[in-house]
């Protein structure tokens, strides 16, 4: 079972056990889909049927290409994935921003962003403040006054509200 | 027949020679390449946002000024691929591979200059063929019907799984994964399908949160972690311009770039995106060294760019000739179109020579502004190379996001464009390739409807599509473009054996 569990989540391998799960649950989910729709004498459960079956038969060539693996003594890749989940860092400072993006506006996330992954970066804290608000203040006037992109303003904080001259700027403009 | 067509020609030429009509094309031009460079727009968008513009100005002066921004996008698009791996559009996904791998070596310059040399030599390929063969491919092409289309679909995943990556199993995966991203939502008979209870994924997966995540996310990942973990960057010393021997040996990746891309763009429905891949894999097939694809190959920069281009000037021979717009950017065109009053069909040939050789004329001579406003360019855009990683990885996320939110407003496709960089980064871990998962996305939707429709023709007999000329040579292709690298790497076994 132990050297089930370590063949499967080698380095090779680990991706494509955790896509044998997701292409599992896939499979099943299409079985119940409708089998034919009026003209249609295959229905919308044919073709994620038929992927699900590539994929299935894919992964046994993948497998079986990979089988010296489980005679070799392979570190688990669990730990890797620890290893990984420290670098992973930044993609929770977005995930973050992008939950914030709309709730404080854009010129706050963005600004709160950019400072924390400059920061994160190994920058000073002068450096970091300074060239984070150059970075939001420009692409706000490129994106929101030269492309007149639709920004998040902000639910709870109202940048509308807060600094009402950006938007007659942009009414003057357009 | 050839001196209607060259006295029409020079008739069109008259029209935008006007200075009014040239600076309009080279105002066209300009922001098409400004607004190609920035992810989450694509040339639909761009054409989108120059309809409020193109309003006051006179029907032709805003036909020029729509064809010149075409253009432009479509150049404008490889230039963020090429320099920070973030890929705006589908036909710009391909650009990333050799083109960013070329910016790293320090070949930013050389990347940049084939592909504005390339787009021009396609484009105007591309112009010719739509001047001259114009009527007679939009005839052909509609002879496609459902089972003709699922055997190009077909046929451009397997060449481009054949060749991507080092393992074919693996591009193979990754393509399956992007099918399966390409059913989520409703299918074409309205029904839902695993989306999990979340009325947001009704639409399906938005592609630009697929694209970005893998692509550009994934590459922020991995440069933070190199920043972090105090890996002395090289600092390159970037090339602005290319060797003459670059380009000779490239040219005729340019020329093959140039016809296939033309031939698939007048494929309604077939677009810049999968001419590039099919000239990418066709490049490689063919390459005496296919190992150094997706190391810094000039060809595989090359070949793509100039389809992509080309397609783009193919895509509107239905719509010129037929009215049927071919690409979502030829349907906003057709939309634009309207809006002036001028009907396309082929009735337009006749009704309105003026607005059929002026966009012939106005596409090369946007063609043209594009290479004189952007060789000279090269080497401002590659000083966006210069800027301190520290600055610029906050900058490429902010861009992805604006670029995303901007097309749906939704909070969820940020969370889908995290959750696809986490997996971009494995991916990019394991050895596994990241085009084929977006071509998946991108041909997952068209290729079932051809897939359905097939059997809805053939009355459940899929064999049946196997009496038709044209789904043979393409099966013919595919079985070919899975063979020849199997023995490719044969017989570099065996020689190395003996050596």
């Amino acid at each position: 079972m132990k050297l089930l569990f370590r063949y499967f989540f080698a380095k090779n391998n680990f991706l494509a056990t955790i896509f044998l799960i997701i292409l599992i649950g896939y499979f099943i989910s299409s079985l119940y889909l409708e089998k034919t729709i009026g003209e249609d004498v295959v229905g919308p459960s044919s073709f994620p049927i038929l992927v699900a079956s590539c994929g299935f038969i894919l992964l046994a060539i993948h497998f079986f290409q990979n089988l010296k693996l489980i005679d070799k003594d392979q570190s688990l890749n669990i730990f890797i994935v620890k290893k990984t989940f420290k670098k992973m860092a930044p993609i929770f400072l977005t995930i973050v921003f992008a939950y914030l993006f709309e709730i404080i506006g854009f010129l706050f996330s963005s600004l709160i962003y950019s400072f924390l992954f400059i920061l994160y970066l190994k920058k000073s804290l002068r450096y970091s403040l300074l060239f984070s608000f150059i970075i939001t203040i420009s692409i706000f006037i490129i994106f929101f006054y030269g492309l007149n992109f639709r920004m998040p303003m902000g639910e709870l904080v109202d940048t509308d509200k807060l600094f009402p001259f950006l938007e007659d700027i942009k009414k003057m403009i357009y | 027949m050839f001196d209607t067509i060259f006295v029409n020609l020079i008739d069109g030429f008259k029209i935008i020679l006007q200075v009014k009509y040239l600076v309009y094309a080279l105002g066209g031009a300009f922001l098409g390449t400004v607004v190609g460079v920035l992810p989450g727009i694509g040339s639909a968008g761009a054409l989108a946002m120059m309809l409020p513009i193109i309003l006051v100005l006179d029907p032709l002066g805003s036909v020029f000024m729509l064809a010149a921004t075409y253009t432009g996008v479509m150049y404008g698009g490889s230039t963020a691929s090429i320099l920070l791996r973030v890929p705006g559009d589908t036909s710009a996904v391909i650009a990333c591979l050799d083109g960013h791998e070329m910016a790293k070596q320090g070949n930013a310059g050389a990347a940049l200059c084939i592909a504005a040399i390339g787009s021009f030599i396609a484009g105007t390929i591309a112009v010719v063929g739509l001047m001259i063969l114009g009527p007679f491919v939009a005839d052909l092409a509609l002879k496609f019907s459902a089972p003709e289309y699922l055997a190009l679909y077909i046929f451009a995943i397997t060449a481009v799984c054949s060749l991507v990556g080092s393992s074919m199993v693996k591009a193979l995966l990754a393509m399956v994964f992007g099918l399966m991203l390409s059913t989520i939502g409703e299918d074409f008979m309205g029904v839902k399908r695993f989306t999990l209870g979340i009325t947001e994924f009704w639409d399906g997966v938005q592609f630009l949160s697929v694209t970005l995540g893998l692509f550009a996310i994934s590459e922020v990942i991995i440069n933070s972690e190199s920043i972090i973990s105090n890996k002395k960057k090289v600092v390159l010393k970037h090339k602005v311009f290319i060797k003459l021997k670059e380009i000779i040996y490239s040219f005729w990746s340019i020329i093959r770039g140039g016809f296939i891309g033309f031939i698939i763009g007048v494929l309604p429905g077939a677009g810049a995106g999968i001419a590039s891949f099919v000239s990418y894999s066709v490049e490689r097939q063919i390459s005496k060294n296919p190992e150094n694809f997706g190391k810094g190959e000039i060809k595989g920069v090359a070949g793509p760019e100039s389809a992509n281009n080309a397609a783009s000037a193919g895509a509107f021979v239905p719509m010129l000739a037929l009215g049927v717009p071919g690409s979502a950017t030829t349907a906003v065109m057709l939309g634009a179109f309207l809006m002036l009053d001028i009907q396309a069909g082929p009735m337009l040939f006749i009704e309105r020579p003026d607005v059929v050789w002026g966009l012939v004329a106005a596409l090369y001579i946007g063609n043209i502004f594009l290479l004189i406003l952007n060789l000279p360019l090269i080497g401002l855009f590659i000083k966006i190379l210069y800027i301190p990683m520290a600055l610029l990885l906050p900058i490429i996320t902010i861009i992805c996001m604006l670029g995303i939110y901007s097309s749906d407003q939704l909070t969820l496709s940020l969370y889908l464009m995290c959750i696809f960089g986490i997996i971009g980064y494995f991916m990019r871990s394991c050895d596994y390739p990241l085009a084929p998962v977006i071509l998946g996305v991108v041909l997952g939707t068209r290729m079932e409807e051809s897939f359905r429709q097939t059997m809805i023709m053939n009355q459940g007999n899929f064999f049946q599509i196997f009496d038709r000329p044209i789904v043979l040579i393409f099966f013919g292709l595919a079985i070919i473009s899975i063979i020849i690298p199997f023995m490719f790497n044969k017989i570099k076994l065996n020689a190395s054996d003996i050596d």
